[in-house]
């Protein structure tokens, strides 16, 4: 806590100097006289100075337009950086007043010749219009003249109808040296704001309000300045690095007009719950059965017990539709995708959740928010991106993704499970829910091994998935014909021939799969000498830890708790004993996050082992790291020791 | 001119008879031999070109897909691409269920219309119409048909009656009626073993594909462009962007590209002139001259990529270039030569296809477009052209090994155009020594002090490394030694010698934990560093010959002293691999008591390979994977 309250003050010292400094157009020399950066010193580019000023404006034009306008000034230390010369604006564009358009685009490359100050302005043929969509606009610009050690700068304003304000960004994957923000808003708006609190970097803001002189409202001030803002780094396992960027975030709450609110916003679950019942899109959906009261009505009657009533539903949508890969919570048109078998995942999941209710089931609509979106900080609407159905059954929450063709009641794929979502429920409660699994998947193998003299091995595996693992299992093997997949197994195993292979359970979702292979390797171990040397796990030994680095900043996402049993049968050849093997191990990471058990014992023809690799919690956070990191190395070198057998 | 077309009429007519529209749509009446190994099936594809002038182009297609499975849905491409010299006349698509009947149709202002921009470019004026239709049920057919013209000539579509791995051809037809005035080239390439026929007259040709199995994707194949057959046409007369282009003969057509496209662009202020005749007065050869102006434009420019109308294929003017300091490969390769110019150092520009997979410039099929994707400017040497990549900013001066080297391009000079041969790297020149000092200690873990030096291909690499603008390098180690558990870089030191285009290292790094422990035996790899566990995957049936494209050659030294108390007490035996394919030589032997000495070479030779021979080669590299993973033995000495 207390390094944290330094290293806040460090960053955030108010400076006396104002912002006349980097008045726009006057680069000093010592700015393009600076030959790295100071922070780090093979970065490509940094922000010298960024400002960012957010206001209403009367336009001729258009009227009243909100004006995002951005003074940024950059060094270029390296090649590296020179990609930082470009820069694209993304333009809302439907037509006439309603677009978003790029007001008074300036810019200059400064660089020194003779220890002048060489100004290059950005000319016409250096800035590019692309119409993306019939929604979307890029402008793009790229400096001229740029070199190691230049300096650009540019100023553009954005003016827009909207009164949305976008997400502030005060992290960039380079460094910035100062950022000093302004957000004038009228009090008639009324927003609400955070920083992201996955960030460690929390800026201070100041507020004002004053008089807008001629009107008859108020207008808030919010200001803020940062300086030396470190950039923002990638770090492996981490899902969207993004999440962890530091940022304000501004949500419009409500709009009044002379003391009446004309239009209010969420502000709490509570509201979002309220407004997305409402939603014809949303809360209505749930409601319409009329697509599909006959289909209904044969499931109500073909049983009686709730939790295969439940299975009967969520088979019956599952089955039918057909995912068209897009995301979202609202449903424009259940019926119209009931009819043509295909829809996004809101209007399967919606359409689910309406079949559940017809039938008498106590279902629910869930929100959540993807991986890639990143988790929703404040109560928000637009934070989700994701729907599924959730059935309370038993006193327990069953949920349910149909728009996954592998899907069972209570498994979800990958892509819906990220941290909690929001149960939204039809009286306008809710309830924060979990969506990481709480039982294990399964792998777990048996193998058995006949060792000749010669080298050789023949050997039979079979293993056991469930859950997720299942679900992933059929996903990969669905690309594949049989006599493909035997060519996947021979390559990642290293098997030189292919007996016999069955899989069992593919279509039969409720089972575990499990694959049966009959193999035999050529040269499966080392004779070194007199002895025969082994490794215990054999083609399923892991040999590399995958936590390599010293530190981490950002908590690590298994996915799901899995667990990994591997009973290895081994009959060793004739003439041969066991002289030595490992010594039996059992660790555990604090907390129940995970265990690992490995044991080595003879047999009268050979030898056995037994391992068991257990993560429990799908998330840890990046405090633990060492404790995984060692938790890895120790399994990794127990694995990699080796039996020894000798000649009788 | 009349009576011809009646003549295409009549044998089309014929040709079409025996196919009826119904059983097109229809699943069930796909030929067993053509669902082997595909995902989808093309019932019909015709292409019917007509070039009545030398500025009009009229080209109408209409393909018939039936997709089988998941994996064929994006054999569906319901595209057209189009710009503003490109009117897309006619538009629209039909899905027809399993048993043909009528699903869905699109009309044409049901296609999505975006620009067609890659995520580098800046911009690019092409744009795309298309739908993704979603499908309930397989297999499934979707016909699709457009008609578009332009003006632009000089480009004729291609035909390719096989599109692709794993999609098979039930029938495919390409026609083309031309003004008879003008000459057609024509290059039909690997039609042998396909059922194609084809009939060619004057200002008409017509060749009917039938019956084209799928071709299963396997690794090292050949690509695409060897083994399946394809029609490549142009006009000996074109009209592109308003220039009347000529395509005789290479040197033909260089000399227009030159005259219309080039000669004009080189333009420098004096002022620029004065300065880089001022930058290269103390050299005396050419090549030093050269070497001071690709420096010169390294440094003061940077690479950006627009494409647009002519400027698809005109490079900017050098005088812009000179003003803004960026430009794409044309601008940047045009502003080099400009800059040779001013000093007396013969260039020319030099159009290519550049990927890393060797792909030549026809020699006997003369047309620039669709052949070539980029530029680089050569410089002639005798026997030894030098090769500059204008759009690098840090590649050594004629370094040009993994994305423009060995193959056939296109060098235009003022005479005209010539196909000439880019740089083969031999494997000796690809080559990564190593020598390394290990010292075990009694817990099984080591120290080290690794060097290396790296040229060629493999200096490609560790360039990368060098240039990354990650201050911190141990991630990449740590990823390439990724069996080092817990490893430890104490120094991490690169050089890159520019000149001789050579990269070396000099790494320390220490490892807590590396020999195994067997009671009171230790088994240590020798192969510490360079282990290879490359083994290209197993096809119980290979189909494909196989492609090594380029070659190299490792070469290592480890010393490995072991620790105190220990005594060696057994060495793996030396091995000495040759084949047609490459040489593998490993031997570790006592150098002193205490000390073994690890030798391994490996070369692989670059090649094209019969299919009979790809399950040797992929013993060879398990032989060689598996011999890099053996292991010394050293116990405790009593």
């Amino acid at each position: 806590m207390r390094t944290l309250i330094i290293r806040i003050a460090i960053f955030f010292v108010f400076f006396s100097v104002n912002s006349q400094v980097y008045k726009f157009g006057k680069v000093s020399k010592e700015e393009l006289e600076e030959s790295y950066c100071k922070i780090d010193s093979s970065i490509g580019a940094e922000v010298i100075y960024k400002r960012q000023k957010v206001y209403v404006d009367r336009a001729k034009t258009y009227g009243f337009r909100q004006i995002n306008e951005i003074h940024e000034r950059i060094k270029i230390y390296n090649k590296n950086g020179f990609n930082w010369a470009t820069k694209k604006l993304r333009l809302y564009y439907v037509t006439g007043s309603n677009r978003e358009l790029v007001q008074g685009l300036k810019g200059y490359t400064y660089n020194l010749d003779n220890g002048k100050i060489i100004k290059e302005k950005l000319s016409k043929n250096g800035i590019f219009n692309n119409t993306e969509s019939d929604r979307y606009k890029t402008k793009t610009f790229t400096m001229p003249n740029v070199k190691e050690g230049s300096v650009i700068e540019y100023t553009y304003k954005i003016g827009s109808p909207y009164r949305e304000i976008d997400d502030v960004h005060f992290q960039y994957t380079i460094p910035i040296k100062r950022f000093d923000l302004e957000v004038v808003t009228s009090d008639r708006y009324v927003y609400s704001r955070m920083f992201n609190p996955r960030s460690d970097i929390i800026p201070r803001i100041s507020n004002t309000t004053r008089n807008k002189a001629g009107f008859d409202f108020n207008e808030n001030v919010l200001t803020s300045t940062v300086i030396n803002v470190p950039p923002l780094i990638e770090e492996p396992y981490v899902n969207n690095i993004y999440n962890y960027r530091s940022k304000l975030i501004f949500e419009l709450i409500s709009i009044k007009s002379s003391g009446h609110t004309l239009k209010n916003y969420a502000t709490s679950w509570e509201d979002v719950v309220k407004d997305i019942n409402e939603s014809s899109y949303f809360g209505h959906q749930i409601n319409k059965i009329d697509a599909f009261k006959e289909e209904v009505n044969i499931l109500k009657s073909s049983v009686s017990d709730k939790s295969l009533l439940m299975k009967l539903v969520y088979d019956y949508v599952r089955d039918r539709m057909v995912w068209n890969g897009l995301y979202g919570k609202y449903a424009r048109n259940i019926k119209k995708a009931h009819k043509e078998k295909k829809g996004s995942v809101p209007e399967i999941n919606l359409m689910l959740v309406a079949m559940l209710k017809a039938v008498g089931l106590k279902a629910n609509p869930v929100l959540i928010s993807t991986k890639n979106k990143g988790i929703p900080l404040i109560p928000t609407i637009d934070g989700f991106n994701y729907v599924i159905a959730c059935v309370e059954l038993n006193g327990k929450n069953i949920l349910l993704d149909a728009s996954e063709k592998y899907g069972i009641p209570g498994l979800l794929p990958l892509r819906a499970i990220n941290w909690e979502g929001i149960l939204v429920l039809k009286d306008g409660g809710f309830r924060k829910i979990n969506l990481y699994p709480e039982t294990f998947s399964q792998a777990n193998v048996m193998l058995s091994l006949v060792l000749n003299d010669d080298g050789s091995i023949k050997g039979k595996q079979r293993t056991h998935y469930t859950k997720t693992d299942a679900l992933r299992y059929r996903r990969e093997y669905k690309n594949y014909s049989k006599e493909e997949y035997e060519e996947v197994l021979m390559n990642r195993f290293s098997f030189d021939e292919i007996l016999d292979f069955d899989v069992k359970n593919i279509v039969d979702l409720e089972k575990p799969i499990i694959e049966t292979v009959s193999f035999e390797i050529d040269e499966g171990f080392d004779v070194i000498g007199d002895n025969i040397y082994i490794s215990p796990l054999f083609f399923l030994q892991k040999e590399a830890n995958p936590f390599k680095l010293n530190k981490r900043k950002y908590p690590i996402d298994f996915g799901y708790p899995f667990s990994r049993k591997k009973m290895i049968n081994i009959k060793i050849p004739e003439g041969y004993q066991v002289s030595s093997m490992p010594e039996s191990l059992k660790i555990a990471l604090p907390d129940n996050m995970g265990s690992f058990l490995f044991n080595v014992s003879k047999t009268p023809e050979g030898f056995n082992v037994m391992s068991t690799f257990k993560i429990n919690t799908a998330i840890i956070p990046a405090h633990k790291y060492f404790e995984i990191k060692e938790f890895y190395n120790q399994r990794v070198a127990k694995e990699a020791e080796k039996v020894v057998l000798s000649r009788k | 001119m009349k009576l011809k077309y009646l003549v295409s009429i009549c044998y089309l007519l014929t040709t079409l008879h025996a196919f009826s529209q119904d059983n097109l749509f229809k699943a069930s009446t796909i030929p067993v031999e053509l669902r082997e190994n595909a995902s989808s099936v093309i019932r019909l594809a015709e292409t019917r070109i007509n070039i009545p002038k030398v500025d009009n182009l009229e080209h109408s297609y209409r393909r018939v897909i039936t997709v089988l499975n998941e994996n064929g849905n994006v054999d569906v491409l319901a595209n057209v691409y189009y710009d503003e010299g490109i009117s897309v006349k006619k538009l629209g698509a039909i899905v027809y269920d399993a048993t043909g009947k009528v699903i869905k149709k699109y009309k044409k202002s049901d296609f999505n219309d975006v620009a067609a921009v890659s995520d580098i470019s800046l911009f690019e004026d092409s744009r795309v119409k298309y739908i993704k239709y979603i499908p309930t049920s397989y297999p499934y057919t979707v016909e699709f048909y457009y008609e578009k013209s332009t003006k632009n000539t000089a480009s004729i579509p291609k035909w390719h009656p096989l599109e692709s791995f794993h999609i098979s051809t039930e029938k495919s037809i390409y026609e083309i009626t031309y003004n008879q005035l003008s000459r057609l080239n024509v290059k039909e390439n690997n039609f042998n073993g396909f059922d194609i026929e084809k009939n060619i007259k004057d200002g008409y040709n017509i060749y009917i594909a039938k019956n084209l199995k799928a071709i299963k994707y396997e690794a090292l194949k050949p690509s695409l462009k060897k083994i399946i057959p394809s029609l490549l046409m142009s006009l000996e007369q074109f009209n592109y962007e308003g220039y009347l282009g000529s395509a005789k003969s290479w040197i033909n057509h260089g000399k227009w590209m030159y005259q219309d496209l080039l000669k004009n662009r080189m333009q420098l202020s004096e002022n620029t002139k004065n300065k880089i005749k001022e930058l290269v007065k103390e050299k005396e050869s050419d090549i030093e001259k050269a070497k001071v102006i690709y420096n010169y434009v390294q440094n003061n420019t940077r690479y950006i990529s627009i494409q647009e109308g002519v400027g698809g294929m005109q490079p900017m003017l050098a005088s812009d270039v000179d003003n803004l300091k960026y430009g794409d490969c044309k601008a940047l390769t045009n502003y080099t030569k400009a800059l040779l110019d001013v000093v007396g150092v013969n260039s020319y520009y030099t159009r290519l296809y550049a990927s890393p997979n060797l792909t030549s410039v026809s020699r006997d099929f003369v047309s620039f477009l669709g052949q070539t994707n980029h530029v680089i400017l050569n410089i002639p040497n005798g026997d030894d052209n030098i090769w500059l990549e204008c759009t690098n900013q840090k590649v050594p001066f004629g370094h040009i090994a993994g994305f423009t080297d060995d193959r056939d391009v296109l060098v235009i000079t003022p005479e005209g155009g010539k196909i000439e041969h880019t740089k083969i790297y031999s494997s000796k020149e690809n080559y990564l020594k190593s020598d390394a000092d290990i010292t075990l200690d009694i817990n099984g873990g080591f120290k080290a002090v690794y060097k290396s030096a790296a040229g060629g291909t493999r200096y490609n690499a560790k360039f990368n490394v060098f240039e990354s603008d990650t201050k911190d390098k141990s991630e990449h180690y740590k990823e390439n030694w990724d069996y080092l558990n817990d490893l430890t870089l104490e120094k991490i030191e690169l050089k890159n010698d520019r000149d001789n285009i050579e990269v070396t290292e000099h790494i320390e790094v220490t490892v807590p934990k590396y020999a195994v422990m067997a009671g009171e035996k230790m088994l240590i790899k020798p192969n510490v560093f360079k282990r290879s566990t490359y083994v290209p995957p197993r096809y119980s049936e290979r189909k494909l010959p196989f492609v090594i494209q380029r070659g190299y050659v490792n070469e290592d030294t480890f010393e490995i002293a072991i620790p105190e108390g220990f005594a060696i007490e057994a060495l793996p035996e030396s091995k000495e691999i040759k084949t047609k394919f490459g040489v593998y030589k490993m031997s570790l032997t006592k150098a002193e008591e205490t000390k073994v000495k690890y030798q391994r070479y490996l070369e692989i030779f670059k090649g094209d390979y019969p299919k009979e021979e790809y399950s040797s080669y992929r013993s060879f590299r398990r032989k060689i994977a598996k011999a890099d993973k053996s292991s010394f033995v050293i116990n405790k000495a009593n």
